[in-house]
């Protein structure tokens, strides 16, 4: 294997961070996710200078000694897909370029872009960036590759960088409590790993022991850590805790290491400057773990047994660092090694203290099960179920697409077909009773219509060749559900045309599986479903 | 039948049909409901599968069977219905089928097909379309008899799948 480049660690960064790989399609997918579309920097008091945060009735400057209304327009804001696309374009894509054969190709929505790289005229390049993650074919499976343990620095470096740029979030929102000798508030930035459950220690560890860098916390997507009340559980949001896991950290010890994203980059930069100009002396790293004392003890929860959870932590746990150690945190399992008793550290996070485990545990256990009690007898306000309700009933009926869409469809087939089109809303019933019923004259034209049992939403009927096309209305996103469906009524009628049409965008996960996997909107030699996005005037087309 | 109750008496029957139909050729090395889309599963053996990350579906059934000699691992797919099939289910499997390349592919329903897709079916080509699989593979669609808790044996499209399902 030819040595490990910075721009090739680069990409295995990226990889690692959010690559899916085909290995069928020869093509590397990696997501960049943004899931608002615009990101905001610090508020600053222009008074004092003092960080200001807002309590409820506006921004509010956090010095005792101010205390000022601060205006929200003191915060620099960031359009996050539009610089994304731009640092893919201006300064990623050139940088991978260099030294990586492939096709670049970028797509995406406001809350994710995607970064499709093509090896199908490249096998050999595609087989190598491969070898590094086998067996292994997506982000929540990957490890940090074997290789990066033995690079030089600059392309350890290189590997963060790409890490940071899928998986790195710098946000004044994760800001702690803490006060500096200059000011209050300290910034953290985070890696946001989903459902990778061995990456959150493993970067720790890479961190700590090739940069001797420090880490604020871990925080898992476990019940007992995510939800160790039960509040989301009585909510009707039981899973809300198996989101991803954040490995958060303060920025100002990992200067050495860049966004290309430059979004990111200036966010990183701002909380950076901040934490540098509070100055805070401590450097709050989690290890040594704190102890875990009885008034630190978690209710059970219900999700504790949960198949999302993998098997070494598949259980109860008191603090994050005890899933840490369930993960293989090589740091913690030596303290253990030299404990004093290794199963007593396990549950307190005490090296030199000793006890009867059994008596420990039942301790624990009494008080674990008396907070799930009380938790339960106090139950919950379902507040979110009436939320959701409201929300339903403000969306958009399906059927207020119809009319739009077969003025569209009508306009469509005439301009593209140049002869006579009449479109129908055929939502209501099947093909050819509709043809029976409301147009026996079409019918005779379009006999073999009349063993179409189908309901698509629209239909368009190209008179002189006796064409038809249909159109799917959908106001959810575009799902592999949807395609089914239509495909469905397109196996049967073969129709010259098939549009899918959602007045959603278009989930970014699914235009990835297409971009792999065009055949699945195959329905005939030829043919395939055509996906679009109704923006209430127009449509605007999905490019696969 | 209980939707949940009706997902778990196919995913029994699933199971014990692998087992017996492929004992010779195939290790049955898991089936199971899922309860979240396969891309989101931490399961080992969904994992060892290509393209999961994509496999943003759930299916209601989800079988993985290991070749005895090539060891080559392959997807199974069952999805239930408790009210009568449409072309939307049908084509919703199909669609799943042919992301996952699987090897079995069920549909069954306590209502059985509805009597539009059943005549719709009887067309050669069309059954071909709908039911063909790009690789070679067919879905199976069959109704079941909760009187008797097993398939109805006339329900079984296509017609030549009757004796692979019931012997």
């Amino acid at each position: 294997m030819k040595s490990i480049t910075p721009t090739f660690s680069y990409f295995l960064g990226l990889i690692t961070g959010r690559g899916h790989l085909f290995h069928d399609s020869k093509i590397i997918a990696i997501e960049f996710s943004h899931a608002n579309e615009y990101a905001e920097g610090i508020a600053h008091c222009p008074v004092c200078g003092w960080l200001a945060t807002n309590n409820g009735n506006g921004l509010k400057c956090k010095n005792p000694a101010c205390g000022k209304p601060v205006d929200p327009s003191v915060k620099k804001t960031y359009n996050q897909p539009v610089s994304t696309v731009e640092s893919l374009k201006n300064v990623i894509i050139p940088f991978l370029s260099k030294e990586i054969g492939a096709n670049f190709d970028i797509t995406g929505n406001k809350t994710m872009t995607l970064l499709v790289v093509d090896f199908k005229d490249y096998e050999k390049v595609f087989d190598e960036v491969l070898s590094h993650f086998v067996p292994d074919m997506s982000f929540d499976r990957f490890h940090i590759p074997k290789a990066i343990y033995e690079v030089e620095k600059a392309s350890k470096i290189e590997f963060i960088n790409g890490l940071l740029d899928t998986s790195g979030f710098p946000s004044p929102g994760g800001w702690l409590n803490r006060d500096g000798e200059k000011g209050h508030g300290r910034m953290r930035v985070y890696f946001q790993l989903v459902r990778n459950w061995h990456l959150p220690v493993e970067i720790d560890n890479f961190l700590r022991s090739e940069f001797g860098l420090p880490i604020h916390t871990i925080d898992w997507g476990h019940p007992n850590i995510r939800d160790a009340n039960l509040t989301d559980f009585f909510n009707a949001r039981p899973t809300t805790w198996s989101r991803e896991h954040q490995l958060k950290f303060f920025p100002e010890y990992y200067g050495m290491f860049k966004f290309r994203i430059s979004s990111k980059q200036s966010l990183f930069d701002e909380l950076h400057n901040h934490n540098v100009a509070t100055v805070f002396k401590d450097k709050d790293d989690w290890f040594p773990p704190s102890k875990v004392t009885t008034g630190k003890i978690k209710a059970y929860h219900p999700g504790e047994q949960d198949l999302r959870i993998p098997e070494p932590a598949r259980k109860h746990f008191d603090a994050f660092w005890q899933i840490n150690l369930a993960m293989g945190c090589k740091f913690l399992g030596e303290l253990q090694k030299h404990s004093k008793n290794p199963e007593y550290f396990a549950l307190t996070g005490d090296s030199k203290g000793d006890g009867d485990i059994d008596v420990l545990m039942r301790e624990r256990d009494a008080i674990s099960a008396k907070l799930k009690e009380e938790a339960f007898a106090k139950g919950a306000e379902p507040t979110e179920k009436k939320l959701r309700k409201e929300q339903d009933a403000e969306s958009v009926l399906e059927s207020s697409l119809y009319e739009p869409l077969s003025d569209y469809l009508h306009e469509y087939l005439t301009k593209k077909y140049e002869e006579d089109v009449i479109t129908f809303d055929t939502s209501a019933g099947n093909l050819n009773l509709f043809l029976k019923n409301r147009n026996p004259s079409l019918l005779e034209v379009f006999d073999y219509c009349d063993q179409y049992r189908i309901r698509p939403d629209i239909v368009g009927f190209l008179t002189k060749t006796r064409r038809i096309a249909f159109i799917e209305a959908k106001i959810t996103s575009l799902d592999l559900k949807a395609i089914g469906q239509l495909l469905g009524y397109c196996f049967v009628a073969q129709p010259e045309e098939a549009l899918l049409v959602s007045n959603k965008p278009i989930a970014t996960s699914l235009v990835m599986i297409l971009k792999a996997r065009p055949d699945l909107l195959e329905y005939s030699k030829g043919k395939r479903i055509k996906l679009g996005v109704w923006t209430g005037k127009s449509l605007e087309s999905i490019e696969i | 039948m209980e939707k949940n109750d009706f997902t778990e008496k196919m995913r029994q029957w699933l199971e014990s049909f692998l087992k017996r139909k492929l004992a010779s050729t195939h290790t049955v090395l898991e089936v199971l409901a899922p309860t979240s889309s396969l891309a989101k599963l931490n399961n080992e053996h969904i994992k060892g599968l290509q393209n999961y990350s994509s496999w943003d579906f759930k299916p209601d059934v989800f079988g993985i069977i290991q070749d005895k000699t090539t060891k080559q691992k392959e997807v199974v797919l069952l999805n239930r219905s408790t009210s009568a099939l449409s072309l939307k289910e049908i084509g919703e499997i199909n669609c799943y089928a042919r992301l996952t390349k699987s090897t079995f592919v069920f549909l069954a329903s306590t209502r059985g097909l509805s009597s539009e897709v059943n005549i719709l079916l009887l067309d050669d080509d069309i059954r071909k379309r709908i039911l063909q699989l790009n690789d070679g593979g067919e879905i199976t669609i069959f109704a079941w008899d909760e009187k008797s808790d097993s398939i109805n044996q006339n329900s079984i499209v296509p017609f030549n799948k009757k004796d692979f399902l019931l012997d």
